[in-house]
């Protein structure tokens, strides 16, 4: 397919996983619209994902730029066909993981400003717990291992068997901890308010 | 859920960088097409050794299934490992840890399970402590390598999140297909020889995976800490 015909099959493929997986086709081809259409879809929900796990808005921006430059980097690992979200959250949190080993050492002794709580969207059923700073809050007190699949199903919307797949972990596993985090989350906002 | 097109601006450094490398890339295979070339390689061993070297002396006593069928058996669980260490190398396609943490148990569980079965059915030869004929360990390592060096690039072709779990099941499978080989030419079937020596032969690898893995995520680390 030429440069042309990618584009056009890009733009036409409409919103959505099928319309991600197009794109990711394109852009393995050399289309740079590709790449575009990616950013576009994934940009706002991965940077939610990394303040919720960096807890910081500017580490997280820069997280985000990482991502995507390591995502370039290693395009050809994504296999045509198969959804694009485990792909690139698995990659997000690979650049997370290596920003916290580089800097272990530093963040053992920093404590998190309320200020830099995350910022991600709350979805209506959550909000329903609290408010949303109340909720963002009880978030960020949370184990990375438990606010992960919470985040990754319950507030951006992906199936269990996508949020296994990005965490590298089985999806009843992911619906246990996404499970179990929910109810902490109850418990914590319980306690809190 | 949200929309998939938010319309999120593509910052201009970003755009740089990526226009700097526009060439196309071609996909990875997925992991079971690309096994295939650790299965070719296993079985032109599988043949070519024991043409080379000759059977063990007590193979026909043996009998088909434990010599032969044992041998296969583990090059087919190897290679499974191997698959495993494949997709583990791809991000968002590896297992969960009980699956990878059952492949790992299953390596030498399959080597004991062909250890015991050949030294029953040869009527329990005796052995000594330690056990005799330590240069198996080096000479079933060495005839690893190949294995493991393809296995290696073909990890290292990919993108592995978790480096040393790619590494540890990579050199582990490595090892467990190379020692279904090793079965059909090594003379010694006392039960310490073989889980001693060749079980040494095959943590060697999975250690040596391990490594490797770990060398990776530190280089990795390092270019991360340099590059901000």
């Amino acid at each position: 397919m030429d440069g042309a015909a990618n584009t056009r099959a890009v733009a036409g493929a409409g919103t959505g996983e099928d319309a991600l997986v197009a794109a990711m086709v394109a852009y393995q081809r050399g289309t740079m619209e590709a790449f575009e259409t990616i950013y576009s879809a994934l940009a706002s929900p991965l940077r939610g994902f990394l303040r919720v796990l960096a807890r910081e808005r500017t580490v997280a921006d820069d997280l985000l730029q990482e991502t995507f430059l390591q995502l370039h980097r290693v395009r050809h690992t994504y296999e045509p066909g198969r959804p694009v979200k485990p792909w690139v959250y698995a990659i997000a949190r690979n650049v997370f993981l290596m920003h916290r080993r580089a800097g272990a050492r530093r963040s053992r002794h920093e404590a998190i400003a309320d200020d830099e709580l995350p910022e991600i969207p709350v979805p209506p059923d959550l909000e329903a717990l609290g408010d949303v700073p109340t909720l963002r809050k009880a978030l960020a007190r949370m184990p990375e291992a438990r606010r992960e699949p919470l985040v990754l199903h319950h507030i951006l919307g992906m199936s269990f068997r996508e949020v296994g797949a990005a965490l590298g972990i089985s999806e009843g596993a992911a619906k246990v901890r996404a499970h179990r985090a929910l109810r902490e989350l109850r418990m914590l906002l319980g306690s809190s308010g | 859920m949200k929309p998939v097109n938010d319309g999120q601006p593509l910052p201009e450094a970003l755009r740089r960088a990526i226009e700097a490398d526009p060439r196309p890339v071609r996909p990875l295979a997925p992991p079971p097409v690309r096994v295939v070339w650790v299965a070719l390689w296993a079985a032109a061993i599988l043949l070519a050794v024991p043409l080379l070297f000759g059977l063990r002396h007590d193979a026909s006593s043996l009998g088909f299934v434990p010599s032969w069928g044992a041998a296969v058996a583990e090059c087919l669980v190897g290679l499974c490992v191997v698959l495993l260490a494949l997709r583990e190398a791809v991000p968002g396609s590896g297992t969960g840890l009980a699956v990878r943490v059952s492949a790992l148990v299953a390596v030498p569980a399959v080597q004991a399970a062909v250890a015991a079965f050949t030294w029953l059915r040869l009527g329990r030869p005796g052995g000594r402590f330690p056990p005799a004929a330590m240069q198996c360990l080096p000479m079933e390592s060495t005839l690893a390598l190949p294995a493991l060096a393809l296995t290696v690039f073909l990890v290292a072709r990919a993108y592995a999140v978790r480096p040393r779990w790619a590494g540890v099941l990579g050199g582990a499978g490595a090892g467990l297909l190379t020692d279904g080989v090793w079965h059909l030419i090594c003379p010694f079937a006392d039960l310490g020889h073989v889980l001693v020596w060749h079980g040494g032969s095959v943590l060697a690898l999975a250690v040596f995976g391990w490594l490797a893995g770990s060398v990776v995520e530190r280089i990795r680390r390092r270019r991360f800490r340099e590059a901000r």
